[in-house]
């Protein structure tokens, strides 16, 4: 398995459009890094870039310490799951996976033996000399999935595999796909997105944004230290509530309330005394209990509920505050409905403030 | 049948696909290599179908970048709209009315390729085409518009056809005249 390393990738096209910004990234051996971000944010260009499919306009990418940026796709040993689960329709599924390593010539036992051996992980042997179309949507997908492991290859590129499958095999194919990775060790870059799946499957996140990287880290650290509002929006479902609010001694004014903001924030926002900032409070930290009142008295408010969203063991409840909608997470248990005055709670120690002009989180 | 006009990434890498198409679409086809990395298919309509499911895995496994499109004639254009879709429509199947869309919104100038291409068109049969598209394809329909009888009308039609080897009766092809005839009217 190996190291990949992109030092100042950029990839410029050929009507001048630049796809991706300055990408700095160094993944290590036997990692799980998800690519994640909108349509258009330049994921799966870095990810063609890193295949060799795409051609590198500036920067430097190292596969395993060696400089790879000249180096023809299929002397990158790196294999690709594509979009829809794509596989030979003519071939049966014992060829489909023998085909990669057919191309590249390798004695016939030595392709025999690895086929069969990666069928017994993917516990696809019955079906070896089955056609694609007599697969289920999920036994196609583990099919594309072997036809990437055969090649023993470094590195494990896989371009929103599970996009093409439906909520509920998606989810099957989200833990087989963590599992497959825990089995083989792979270095494995992944691209979607769908937030969810980069939460579950990620050891590192990378969150890109208009060919920018927004963040990097762990999706504990990315969804506990959002670097700016839209990573703060797009990680986390409901997402994150933003409301527009003033800082002013050690209070922040909401919605014509004024709360206390924890010491632990003081420091950082000692520069922005007196000014507008965005608080950003994710759905799970409203709560409805009183017992979290009691620690930050004053961090309470009281919304008509609009719309609530029962979930079985907690509502979502919609609310507007100051002009702000806010959405909040609450058990249950306190039967909420709608058009009904609530009281909701603000664990103070959890939320976050950004930096109203440049959106970014103030540290 | 059809035109697959192809540019592959790799110098004579058109033996590897000859090699791969002999092998696996089973089928019969012709090549004309145009030059090292260009050259022309001429195999049936599904074709089309086969390479699109197969271009992303092929590209991968070769480890050499193709694009296609499909064309209904052997031209200056098809070739013309294959070089405009290595940049608009890479590695990608393509019919030319997908290549004529991406040149549209990318404010290409493709027009005098398409005033060769249908400038010198008799008036009443390129009226009959035009009102075949506009009336959703229904000749009845068409023909009503036109205050013309039905026969005419596909008498009409038929030569069009004839003349342009363009069978706008084919969706693909209908689009590709339709968006034609978007530009040229509309310039």
């Amino acid at each position: 398995m190996a190291e990949v390393v992109l030092k100042n990738i950029n990839k410029v096209y050929d009507n001048n459009v630049q796809a991706v910004f300055d990408f700095n990234l160094e993944i290590k051996d036997k990692e799980f890094v998800v690519f994640v971000g909108p349509s258009g944010c330049g994921k799966s260009t870095t990810l063609r870039m890193i295949a060799g499919l795409e051609e590198i306009t500036s920067g430097e990418l190292y596969i395993d310490g060696v400089l790879c940026n000249e180096v023809e796709p299929k002397d990158r040993d790196i294999a690709m799951v594509f979009q829809s689960y794509a596989l030979y329709p003519h071939m049966s599924v014992y060829e489909n996976m023998a085909f990669g390593l057919k191309i590249r010539k390798l004695p016939k036992d030595e392709i025999d033996k690895r086929v069969r051996e990666v069928a017994r992980i993917l516990e696809i042997e019955p079906y070896l000399d089955r056609k694609p179309k007599a697969l289920s949507g999920g036994q196609r997908q583990r099919v594309a999935l072997g036809r990437a492991i055969v090649r023993n290859s470094k590195v494990f590129l896989m371009d929103e595999p599970l996009s093409n499958l439906d909520a509920k095999l998606r989810v099957q194919m989200r833990s087989e796909i963590i599992k497959l990775h825990h089995d083989i060790n792979a270095t494995t870059i992944y691209v979607t997105h769908d937030q969810t799946e980069a939460m579950t499957m990620a050891d590192r996140i990378v969150v890109m944004k208009d060919g920018y990287i927004q963040q990097i880290g762990t999706p504990k650290e990315i969804y506990n230290n959002p670097a700016n509002i839209f990573v703060g929006s797009f990680l986390g479902s409901p997402a994150m509530n933003f409301i527009d609010c003033r800082y002013e001694n050690g209070k922040i004014n909401v919605a014509g309330m004024s709360w206390d903001v924890p010491d632990m924030f003081h420091e950082d926002l000692m520069e922005y005394n007196g000014q507008d900032v965005v608080l950003g409070i994710r759905p799970e930290d409203i709560h409805g209990e009183v017992i979290v009142h009691s620690t930050y008295p004053s961090a309470k408010f009281t919304y008509k509920v609009e719309i609530c969203e029962l979930l079985g063991h907690e509502f979502v409840v919609h609310g507007q505050l100051g002009g702000s909608r806010v959405i909040a997470k609450v058990p249950s248990r306190l039967n909420i409905s709608i058009g009904e005055e609530v009281d909701l709670f603000v664990d103070m120690a959890k939320i976050h403030f950004f930096d109203k002009k440049t959106t970014r989180l103030i540290k | 049948m059809k035109y697959y006009y192809y540019q592959i990434s790799k110098a004579n890498g058109e033996i590897q696909l000859l090699e791969f198409l002999k092998e696996n679409y089973r089928k019969e086809f012709s090549h004309t290599k145009i030059n090292d990395t260009t050259g022309i298919l001429l195999a049936e309509d599904d074709f089309f179908d086969f390479m699109d499911t197969i271009l992303s895995l092929f590209i991968h496994d070769f480890g050499m970048s193709l694009t296609i499109v499909a064309s209904y004639e052997e031209s200056d254009t098809a070739l013309f709209f294959l070089y405009k879709a290595t940049s608009l429509c890479y590695e990608k199947c393509s019919y030319l009315c997908d290549v004529l869309l991406m040149c549209i919104l990318h404010q290409q100038d493709v027009k005098k390729y398409l005033i060769k291409q249908f400038g010198h068109l008799d008036h009443d049969e390129l009226l009959c085409a035009l009102m075949y598209i506009n009336c959703g394809m229904n000749v009845s329909r068409a023909a009503d518009k036109l205050y013309i009888h039905r026969n005419t009308f596909t008498y009409r039609l038929n030569k069009f056809i004839t003349s342009t080897s363009l069978d706008i009766r084919d969706f693909h092809n209908a689009m590709y005249f339709y968006y034609a005839m978007q530009l040229l009217i509309c310039a």
